[in-house]
């Protein structure tokens, strides 16, 4: 019985990290905008849905959307300032934009500061309390909901004007492309889902607090991004599954765990840099020769 | 079309270009020409927006566009073919080319026009489904012109469309510039290799050191002794 809740928990976890590395997708793998303050924005989906259900009273269900909602405004304002800069100038703001997030989280008592929030609410579906396992299942539904809207946008005009701009700003701009609008669009919708899989992960935990949302964790999501293959479909489901669950399967050999894993992510980026799903990766074949096919469709479209 | 008026730009503090006045007709092909590093491609970048002039003024079609964007301007129908090709290397040659008519919403004109494209260079019809980044040099930038060529542009600016060019395919560019003029495109064209561009050209300017130092038909420039020694190679 605990095992099972273990599995339950850790499954959880991992779906969780699959809606936040696939948003982060948007935003470094298609638009090619670095941001490693990622976890900021899960913060602030969390924090959001937390307040807006022990403070303010709301349901789970109201909640959730209202955090996804609050998330993308406080990504749009954020992003309209960060995105003036780029490449490495950027990553180094959207760092700084986690550490003032944090912060914020950390000094004021709205925040409930160090001790964090907690009594958060599992949510309650037609009378029942949802316990952890009853949970996963509505967790694997929005997952699913989730790859489905990228598939529509990796395959998407939006899509496609979004990757232009990765792949070569000033042509694009030649192009009569809106450069700083698709930056933006693509932020706020990698930003939105954050704040998805932050409502998420407060009402599963049931307690948060600002470390959660620390740097490291934008790390580590963008780990799972780049591992897997940025800029595919299911690279950073790929990478979210692999580094989500490695650390717990890697547990039998206890003190050097981390010393293993970190020692593979290093192997992977020197042998197969673009990811797991990556272009020239043993593991892509399929995923190519799809995207292949897709495109291939598109063409006789004209 | 593109009325420019004593044009100064500056990268930081030194001056790239200095007081340069020209004009581009409706329907004229106008080549600019001038040694490396005289200041051509910052004339054009700042045609198309990705400049900020710190002097004069850039009218098209009759209106100041030295303040807006380069979408802006690109709606109002001003396309650039960059220097070096610049396809985006990632995406198959159909998406490069759906990415030229983004803005566009007439799709049976897209589709017109990508037939056309196609017509141009047919070796880009057999690629369609390739990504960019494996075709040669030349069909990049034959790829480079087609997807400005869907964009349906009515001031086209082209960027050292020669540069890094076999002979071979040198020829084969300029003569589809030469086809997008005849119908009816309105042309500004900055090169290098001033031979070939006075060829096709209407009119031309030349170039050196951020300033004009002169101007007259193709014909004119051809025949001109100065020229003939510093540009076209005696």
């Amino acid at each position: 019985m605990i095992s099972s809740l273990y599995l339950v928990t850790v499954v959880t976890m991992t779906c969780i990290y699959i809606i936040l590395a696939s948003g982060l997708n948007i935003i470094t793998g298609y638009a090619g905008q670095p941001n490693l303050g990622h976890a900021a924005f899960f913060g602030i989906g969390a924090y959001a849905s937390a307040l807006l259900t022990t403070k303010a009273g709301l349901s789970f269900w109201a909640a959730l959307p209202l955090a996804i909602l609050i998330t993308a405004v406080v990504g749009l304002a954020l992003g309209v300032i960060s995105l003036r800069v780029r490449d490495d100038f950027l990553a180094i703001t959207t760092i700084g934009v986690n550490f003032v997030v944090v912060s914020v989280f950390l000094y004021f008592t709205f925040f409930g500061r160090a001790l964090g929030l907690g009594g958060i609410p599992r949510p309650t579906l037609f009378g029942y309390n949802l316990q952890k396992p009853q949970y996963l299942v509505l967790v694997l539904a929005v997952v699913a909901l989730v790859m489905a809207l990228c598939w529509v946008f990796s395959r998407s005009r939006l899509g496609l004007m979004v990757t232009a701009v990765r792949e070569d700003e000033i042509a694009a701009r030649c192009l009569g492309l809106d450069v700083t609008r698709l930056k933006i669009i693509a932020f706020v919708l990698g930003t939105s889902l954050a704040g998805l899989a932050g409502s998420l992960y407060a009402h599963f935990m049931t307690f948060i607090s600002p470390y959660d949302f620390a740097f490291p964790v934008s790390i580590t999501i963008m780990c799972m991004v780049v591992l897997g293959g940025a800029g595919t479909l299911w690279g950073p489901v790929v990478g979210a599954v692999v580094l989500a669950s490695a650390p717990e399967l890697l547990r039998f050999i206890q003190d050097y765990r981390m010393l293993v894993y970190g020692s593979l992510l290093v192997l992977l980026m020197l042998f197969q840099p673009s990811g797991l799903l990556g272009m020239g990766s043993a593991f892509a074949g399929r995923e190519l020769r799809l995207a292949a096919r897709a495109r291939g469709r598109v063409n006789q479209g004209g | 079309m593109l009325d420019i008026e004593n044009l100064t730009v500056h990268y930081g503090h030194s001056v790239a270009v200095s007081g340069v006045s020209l004009t581009v007709g409706e329907g004229e092909l106008v080549t600019l020409v001038g040694a490396n590093g005289a200041g051509k491609t910052t004339i054009l970048r700042t045609v198309m927006g990705l400049h900020r002039p710190t002097q004069g003024s850039i009218r098209y079609q009759g209106r100041d566009v030295a303040g807006l964007r380069p979408w802006v301007r690109s709606r109002m129908g001003v396309v650039m073919i960059p220097e070096g090709r610049r396809i985006f290397p990632e995406l198959t040659v159909l998406e490069n080319l759906r990415i030229g008519a983004y803005a566009r919403t007439d799709r049976d004109g897209v589709a017109a026009d990508l037939e056309k494209a196609y017509a141009m260079f047919p070796i880009l019809r057999e690629r369609a489904g390739q990504i960019g980044r494996t075709l040669s040099g030349g069909q990049q930038q034959m790829l480079a012109i087609a997807r400005a060529l869907v964009a349906r542009p009515k001031l086209l600016l082209v960027d050292e469309i020669s540069l890094g060019l076999a002979p071979i395919l040198v020829d084969e560019v300029f003569r589809a510039v030469e086809t997008l003029h005849r119908e009816g495109v309105t042309i500004f064209l900055v090169e290098q290799n001033a031979r070939k561009a006075l060829e096709i050209a209407d009119r031309g300017y030349v170039l050196s050191s951020g300033r004009l130092v002169l101007e007259g038909t193709a014909a004119e420039l051809r025949a001109n002794p100065e020229v003939k020694k510093s540009y076209l190679g005696g």
